[in-house]
């Protein structure tokens, strides 16, 4: 119900905000993990 | 000189004392408001975009160069670009241990108000504004700075192991469980996802504003602390092996997972309890400045959330605390430059952070006891911070960009590499972006009257001539600088 209010350009930006941001510290999280 | 130089001891307390350098009072108290100026969602597009071709390239760049050279950023500069360049390092150390002066002041204020939260002082309170008259019209501030000095001296001096990587092991984990606690209680909060949406959605126009994408410039570069010198030093520090992309990369994004966190938080809670309005305080009243938002708007909506005042006080309790150590892991690492800087100069250890202590008390000191004497050194310092990353991409030209992406950035094995696009980032984008902002900067004060001012609390003058005096210092000095930093054992 929360989703039908909220506009694609606004689900669009979060995604495209939240996944470059958390998606690129998990991929580092990763990386650093599989260094040691 | 054959003394063996303390390093981290450990890849999680090195990566943590970085992300204690990143993490501080920009991701708190600036980020929300600047977003809410600037059209929530447009603003936050090119911030990400600006994490990329700003922040994380000069983050980089300076976990290569104190991997390469272990100086400060005297010493830095003169293995990067050449002993004619002395003063730029001098400078750069300028602006970071005047940024320190009155941000010891800031870690003071946090502090203040945690106690006030605990001993209930703000959930009774009507008059947020009132009370921050009070405090800072009294000597209280100067109190909590020397007490946030005294406790950052002890700190550097405990020493990098036993000090910075302990304090930061502690400080940065406990910072992460806060912002996630209260960031819990936000988005659950009625009205938060109204907030949240004001956030995350685009108006389009906005991306054709040239403002907006400065201002997001500015703010990743401010809240990253990318080229501020401050990550140099501590990659001075750390075992050889450590990566510096991986490590670089890391610290950026963490550092803006955090600030997206805090946003989400003030949005969600202006949101739910004042609407709409909540935005408007953000962008034209009580919340529009650093201090207002955090010292008058927010302990007034934590007052408004439901539950009864223990709920408020925990909520605000919790805040200041985090904003607290979110500083002073911050303000840690900028007693360390000035304390090595000092050392790289021939001062023996010890004496070094004697000395950056009491610098730092009666320097400092002026900020405390006047709102005007801090609002002009934040003026002041914190756009030199922009020419502090230029610095260090000129060092980064001098030495040869090809030449130190292939030698230095790509040279630890099991690290990931940067490719030829690097080059091009450091040696032309972030030179232009700089530039760009600083000029954008300069036009608008000049349309402001006396501009020209030097004394006045926000003018061009003013800027121009702390800067100069500064800069025209470390030239005439320049010879100087490069004679006591040669052979000096840091």
């Amino acid at each position: 119900m929360i989703l039908a209010q909220i506009e694609v350009s606004t689900i669009a930006t979060m995604t495209a905000v939240l996944g470059s941001v958390l998606g690129g510290l998990i991929y580092m999280i990763n990386w650093a993990k599989n260094q040691q | 000189m054959s003394r063996k130089k303390e390093l981290f001891s450990s890849r999680v307390g090195y990566i943590l004392s970085l992300m204690g350098v990143a993490v501080g009072a920009g991701n708190i108290w600036r980020f929300s408001r600047i977003a809410a100026q600037n059209g929530g969602g447009s603003f936050i597009i090119p911030w990400v975009i600006f994490l990329f071709i700003w922040s994380i390239p000069l983050i980089i760049a300076e976990l290569a160069l104190g991997n390469l050279f272990r100086r400060a950023p005297i010493g830095t500069m003169v293995g990067a670009a050449g002993k004619k360049f002395a003063w730029m390092g001098a400078f750069i150390a300028l602006v970071t241990t005047a940024i320190l002066f009155y941000y010891s002041v800031v870690v003071g204020w946090g502090f203040r108000y945690f106690f006030y939260s605990v001993f209930g002082k703000l959930s009774a309170a009507t008059d947020h504004a009132a009370i921050w008259e009070s405090y800072t019209n009294s000597l209280q501030p100067l109190f909590f700075h020397l007490a946030s000095v005294l406790f950052g001296s002890y700190v550097i001096y405990k020493g990098v192991t036993n000090g910075i990587e302990k304090t930061n092991k502690f400080l940065i984990p406990t910072l992460l469980i806060m912002i996630m606690v209260i960031g819990v209680r936000a988005i659950t909060l009625p009205g938060a996802w109204t907030g949240i949406a004001f956030f995350f959605t685009p108006h389009f126009q906005d991306l054709f504003n040239y403002k907006v994408w400065l201002e997001a410039l500015t703010q990743n570069a401010w809240d990253t602390g990318a080229g501020w010198g401050l990550l140099l030093v501590y990659a001075g520090y750390a075992r050889k092996k450590e990566s510096i992309t991986v490590n670089g990369c890391l610290t950026a994004f963490a550092n803006n997972a955090v600030s997206l966190v805090m946003g989400i938080i003030i949005f969600s809670t202006a949101f739910a309890v004042e609407s709409r309005a909540g935005i408007e305080a953000m962008i034209t009243g009580e919340g529009s400045t650093n201090i207002g938002i955090t010292f008058i708007y927010l302990p007034k909506l934590f007052n408004a959330l439901p539950g009864n005042d223990a709920v408020h006080a925990i909520f605000a309790a919790i805040f200041f605390l985090a904003f607290a150590f979110g500083a002073l892991s911050s303000m840690i690492s900028m007693l360390q430059l000035t304390a090595q800087t000092f050392k790289e100069l021939g001062i023996q250890k010890n004496r070094a952070i004697f000395l950056t202590g009491l610098l730092a008390f009666f320097l400092g000191a002026p900020s405390a006891l006047s709102m005007a004497f801090f609002d002009n050194q934040d003026t002041v310092w914190s756009l030199g911070l922009i020419i502090n990353g230029l610095f260090l991409a000129f060092g980064v030209i001098r030495y040869g960009t090809d030449k130190f992406r292939k030698d230095v950035v790509n040279s630890v094995e099991d690290d990931l590499k940067m490719g030829r696009g690097y080059n091009y980032v450091i040696s032309i984008l972030i030179p232009l972006q700089g530039i760009i902002l600083i000029g954008w900067y300069f036009y608008q004060a000049l349309q402001t009257k006396n501009w020209w001012d030097p004394f006045a609390i926000f003018s061009l003058g003013t800027i121009l001539f702390q800067w100069g005096i500064g800069l025209a210092l470390f030239l005439l000095l320049n010879r100087w600088l490069v004679k006591r930093t040669e052979g000096v054992m840091l």
